[in-house]
């Protein structure tokens, strides 16, 4: 068994390592576990093992320790090096619109006028012919899509639309507010690039 | 679904507006005013219809006064008040 210590290290760190090790495995496959100590890296771990079809499992250990053993299995290793890399769904179903939020207003200057404009964008991205492939908030953008936050309906609504909604894992984290995200997913910086780089188009606010 | 747009004759009096109305616990979106109304300066305030009276209290007790009020209903607007 391949043992990743990650102990410390931020998403997406433990994921990057770990699909490298993946990488790394005979064709045969094997097990890899990964130590960590945020539940957002075994959420992550979670996630791209999913993608790549492989089990995972997670044990708490202690306060702030877990084990995820991903293993891979029997001609595995050789099918995702012939596979493009895994993406997300939304870069699935085609090319689109991705637009990044990375603050909870819009626009340099008033911050009360900011504040008031992203609301008002957010509804408008919702009225859009074709809803946004992808709505990514990191940093106090985070803040839109928290509970008690008035934006939550139009985000809702551009879900339900089809647009997939990423909140970064690190700045919620960061902020301390994980328990009160709302709406959307939990994504990794790993998860936003494959977003960013699959868009036909990226608007970043 | 009906809901009820309000339009200000400035950006500050829709600050001020949706700050007065989250405050009195008023359910209120802010949306960019609609291409078939035109007025105002670009963004209103919506509100459902039970709110209304609520609505329009808060917002006189805050010296704050809108411009016009439409009944929005499947992308109909008739406007119902006007100041």
């Amino acid at each position: 068994m391949i043992v990743i210590d990650c102990m410390g290290l931020l998403c997406p760190v433990p994921v990057i390592k770990t699909k490298k090790e993946i990488e790394k495995l005979p064709p045969e496959g094997g097990v890899i576990k990964v130590l960590v100590d945020n539940a957002i890296a075994c959420e992550n771990l979670g996630k791209m093992a999913d993608k790549k079809g492989l089990k995972c499992d997670v044990v708490k250990v202690a306060d702030k320790q877990y084990e995820v053993t991903v293993t891979v299995g029997e001609g595995q290793v050789t099918a995702e090096a012939q596979a493009p890399q895994a993406t997300p769904a939304a870069m699935v179903r085609g090319e689109g619109l991705v637009v990044a939020i990375s603050q909870d207003k819009m626009g340099k200057g008033s911050d009360d006028l900011g504040k008031i404009l992203i609301k008002g964008f957010i509804f408008s991205l919702a009225q859009l012919e074709v809803p946004p492939k992808a709505v990514l908030f990191f940093n106090s953008g985070v803040n839109l899509a928290l509970e008690g936050a008035n934006t939550l309906d139009d985000l809702k609504s551009l879900q339900e639309k089809g647009t997939q909604i990423r909140v970064c894992g690190t700045c919620v984290d960061f902020f301390n507010v994980k328990d009160k995200v709302a709406v959307g997913e939990i994504a990794n910086m790993y998860d936003i690039v494959e977003f960013m780089d699959g868009a036909q188009k990226v608007i970043n606010i | 679904m009906i809901e009820i747009f309000y339009t200000f004759p400035n950006t500050h009096a829709v600050i001020a507006g949706e700050q007065a109305l989250l405050s009195a616990k008023i359910a209120v979106k802010v949306r960019p005013v609609p291409n078939a109304i035109r007025a105002g300066c670009g963004l209103c305030l919506a509100v459902s219809p039970e709110n209304v009276d609520k609505a329009e209290q808060t917002l006189a007790e805050k010296n704050i006064e809108f411009s016009e009020a439409y009944q929005v209903e499947n992308n109909t607007f008739t406007l119902i008040k006007k100041k």
